[in-house]
C-alpha cells in the first residue's frame, strides 16, 4: 500500500495548496498594509472598523474566486503531464481549496487577536464590527464557518469558470459565468439579513430571509452541485497537449 | 515488468474530421521508435492517446495490458514531452525539476545535473528567461532524468543548436542503454535522427503507411539509374514512388523488397543500385499519388 504522502492526489493537494498559500500571503500581506495606510490617512472608514476576520472575508473570496479561475484553466493539463490522473487532480485540488479556505479563515482571526494584542501595547485601535449573518452576530467559530462555506462557493465557481472555458470553449463557456453569478448570488443571498441579493457587491434581487438551517442547507447544497459538476466535467476531459 | 504497447484499430475523429484511421502496431521496451509524417499527419494526436491525454474514438491502447486512461499505475510511468512557451513560468530550473522528481518515482536528480550541465543550464535560471533552445533543453532534461518506461519527445528540438542536438541525440542513446524503455521520437528531423531509430513508424493523413524496423524499411528503398528504356523495362510491375528523367538518363525509386537476384540482374542490364536514405522514402512516400500503392 502507498503510504500517503506518495499518494499522487496528496503530492497535487501539497502543490496546489502551497502554491495557493504563498499567494494568499503577498495578496493579503498587501491588505493588510494598505488597512494600515488607510487606517492613518482616513482614520473612520468603514472597512478599518471591522475585525480582522470580517475585512478579509470580501478580499479572500475574491482571492479564492481568482484561485478557481487559475485551477480550472491550468492544473488539469499541468497534473496530467506529470502523470496525474484526473480523478487525483481533481481530489488533490479540491481539498487545497478547502484547507486553503479554512488555514485563511484560522489566519483572518489570528490577525484579529493580533490586532486587540496590538491595541493593548500602542495608540492603534483595532476594528470591532463584524459581519451580520442574517443579522445578527454569530461569535467566532460560526463566522469563521459561513465565512470558508461562501469563499468555498466562490473557489468552486470560479473553478467551474475555468474549466468551463478550457473544455467548452468561449460560447459555453459564458454559460459557466452565468451560472457562477446565480449560484454566488443565491449563497450570498442567504446570508443576508433583509431582502437583498448582492453578488459581489451589486445588488440583483429580492429574496426573504431564512433560517440558519436553511441558509447552511441551501449553501451546502450550491457546494454539492459544484463539486459534482466539477467532476463530471473533469472525469473523462480531454487534453489538448500545447 | 518488461512493458510493451499495443494500438489496436484506433479510431479518433473530432467532429467529422478523422484524425486517426485503423491505426494498429505493437512496442516493447528496449526499442527507440521514430515515429515520422507530416504536418497534420496525426502524430502528436497518436501519441496523446498513449500518454491519456484523451480517450480515442474507436479500437483501443493498452499498455502492460491495460487501457492506459485514468489508470494511475500506467499515467505515472507515461513521460510526454513536447514544446510549450515557458516565457510565463517565473519558477527557477531548480524548481521545476523538484517539482518534476515529486511526481516521478525512477527521477535521477543526480543524472539531471549532468545533463544540465551539458546544455549548459544553471540551475538558479528563471524559466522565463530561457531561449528556447534552452526550453527545448530544459525538456530533454526532464524527459531522460524521469526514467520513466515510456518516454515521448515530440518534436521537442525546437531551437536547438546544432551541438545541443547533437547532446540530445548522444543522451537518449547512453540513456536508452542504461537503462531500457520504450523511447518515441516524434520529428521531422528525418534525417539527423535516422540512426537513432530501432524502429520506423510513418504516419500519413492518419493512417499508418510503415510500420517496420529501421534496417527492413531503408532497404526496401532502392534507386535505380541506367538508360531511361531499360529502367523502364525493370520496374514494370514494381512500386515506383518516384522517376526522375535527365535526357535518355532515368532514376526510378522503388519502394519494396530487393532481392540479391534483383540486384544482379540490374547490374546485368548495366543499371546503377544505389540505396535511399529514410528521408527520401518519407518525402515520395507520403506524397499524394503514392498513397494508393504503399497504403
Amino acid at each position: 500500500m502507498k503510504k500517503p504522502g506518495n499518494h499522487p492526489a496528496f503530492k497535487v493537494f501539497q502543490s496546489v495548496y502551497i502554491l495557493q498559500m504563498l499567494w494568499a500571503f503577498i495578496v493579503l500581506g498587501a491588505i493588510v498594509l494598505l488597512h494600515f495606510v488607510l487606517a492613518l490617512v482616513i482614520g473612520d472608514l468603514q472597512w478599518i472598523d471591522r475585525t480582522a476576520l470580517s475585512a478579509l472575508s470580501n478580499p479572500m473570496q475574491v482571492y479564492m474566486f481568482v484561485m478557481g479561475i487559475i485551477a480550472g484553466a491550468y492544473f488539469l493539463k499541468h497534473f496530467i503531464r506529470h502523470g496525474v490522473t484526473r480523478k487525483h487532480t481533481f481530489a488533490g485540488s479540491l481539498a487545497a481549496g478547502f484547507a486553503v479556505v479554512v488555514s485563511l479563515q484560522v489566519v483572518a482571526l489570528a490577525l484579529t487577536f493580533l490586532s486587540y494584542g496590538f491595541e493593548a501595547i500602542t495608540p492603534y485601535e483595532a476594528g470591532r464590527e463584524t459581519i451580520a449573518y442574517l443579522g445578527e452576530e454569530r461569535g467566532y467559530i460560526l463566522s469563521m464557518t459561513i465565512n470558508a462555506a461562501l469563499t468555498l462557493v466562490y473557489y468552486l465557481f470560479g473553478w467551474l469558470i475555468g474549466i468551463g472555458f478550457y473544455r467548452f470553449k468561449v460560447l459555453r463557456g459564458f454559460g459557466f459565468i452565468v451560472l457562477a453569478i446565480f449560484a454566488i448570488g443565491i449563497t450570498s443571498t442567504m446570508w443576508l439579513p433583509g431582502s437583498e441579493m448582492n453578488v459581489m457587491g451589486i445588488p440583483l434581487h429580492i429574496i426573504e430571509t431564512k433560517s440558519l438551517w436553511v441558509a447552511f442547507i441551501i449553501t451546502d447544497t450550491v457546494l454539492l452541485f459544484g463539486v459534482v459538476l466539477l467532476y463530471t466535467i473533469h472525469r473523462n476531459a480531454p487534453v489538448k497537449p500545447n | 515488468m518488461k512493458i510493451e504497447t499495443t494500438f489496436e484499430d484506433i479510431v479518433l475523429d473530432y467532429g467529422d474530421l478523422r484524425a486517426l484511421s485503423k491505426v494498429s502496431f505493437s512496442m516493447e521496451e528496449g526499442k527507440t521508435y521514430g515515429l515520422i509524417g507530416r504536418n497534420g499527419a496525426g502524430k502528436t494526436t497518436l501519441l496523446s492517446l498513449l500518454a491519456s491525454y484523451q480517450r480515442p474514438s474507436g479500437g483501443s491502447v493498452k499498455v502492460y495490458g491495460e487501457n492506459p486512461f485514468e489508470n494511475a499505475a500506467i499515467m505515472k510511468d507515461v513521460q510526454f514531452l513536447y514544446t510549450r512557451n515557458l516565457a510565463d513560468e517565473d519558477e527557477t530550473i531548480a524548481k521545476y525539476l523538484k517539482e518534476c522528481e515529486s511526481f516521478r518515482e525512477n527521477f535521477d536528480m543526480e543524472y539531471a545535473h549532468t545533463l544540465m550541465e551539458r546544455f549548459g543550464l544553471k540551475k538558479d535560471q528563471k524559466l522565463s528567461k530561457l531561449s528556447t533552445g534552452m526550453q527545448s533543453a530544459l525538456l530533454v532534461v526532464e524527459g531522460l532524468a524521469a526514467n520513466s518506461p515510456i518516454t515521448i519527445f515530440d518534436e521537442i528540438h525546437h531551437g536547438m543548436d546544432a551541438p545541443s542536438r547533437n547532446i540530445y541525440y548522444e543522451a537518449i542513446l547512453e540513456s536508452q542503454a542504461k537503462n531500457p524503455r520504450i523511447v518515441i521520437l516524434s520529428t521531422h528531423l528525418v534525417s539527423e535522427m535516422a540512426y537513432l531509430f530501432d524502429h520506423v513508424l510513418i504516419l500519413d493523413r492518419g493512417k499508418l503507411l510503415i510500420d517496420e524496423p529501421y534496417d527492413d524499411v531503408v532497404e526496401r528503398g532502392v534507386t535505380l539509374t541506367g538508360d531511361a528504356d531499360k529502367v523502364d523495362a525493370f520496374v514494370t510491375g514494381r512500386t515506383v514512388i518516384d522517376e526522375k528523367t535527365l535526357g535518355k538518363t532515368k532514376a526510378a525509386m522503388l519502394y519494396e523488397t530487393f532481392a540479391d537476384s534483383d540486384r544482379k540482374q540490374a547490374k546485368e542490364e548495366g543499371l546503377q543500385v544505389s540505396t535511399v536514405s529514410l528521408q527520401e522514402l518519407f518525402i515520395h512516400l507520403t506524397k499524394e499519388d503514392n498513397h494508393e500503392k504503399t497504403g
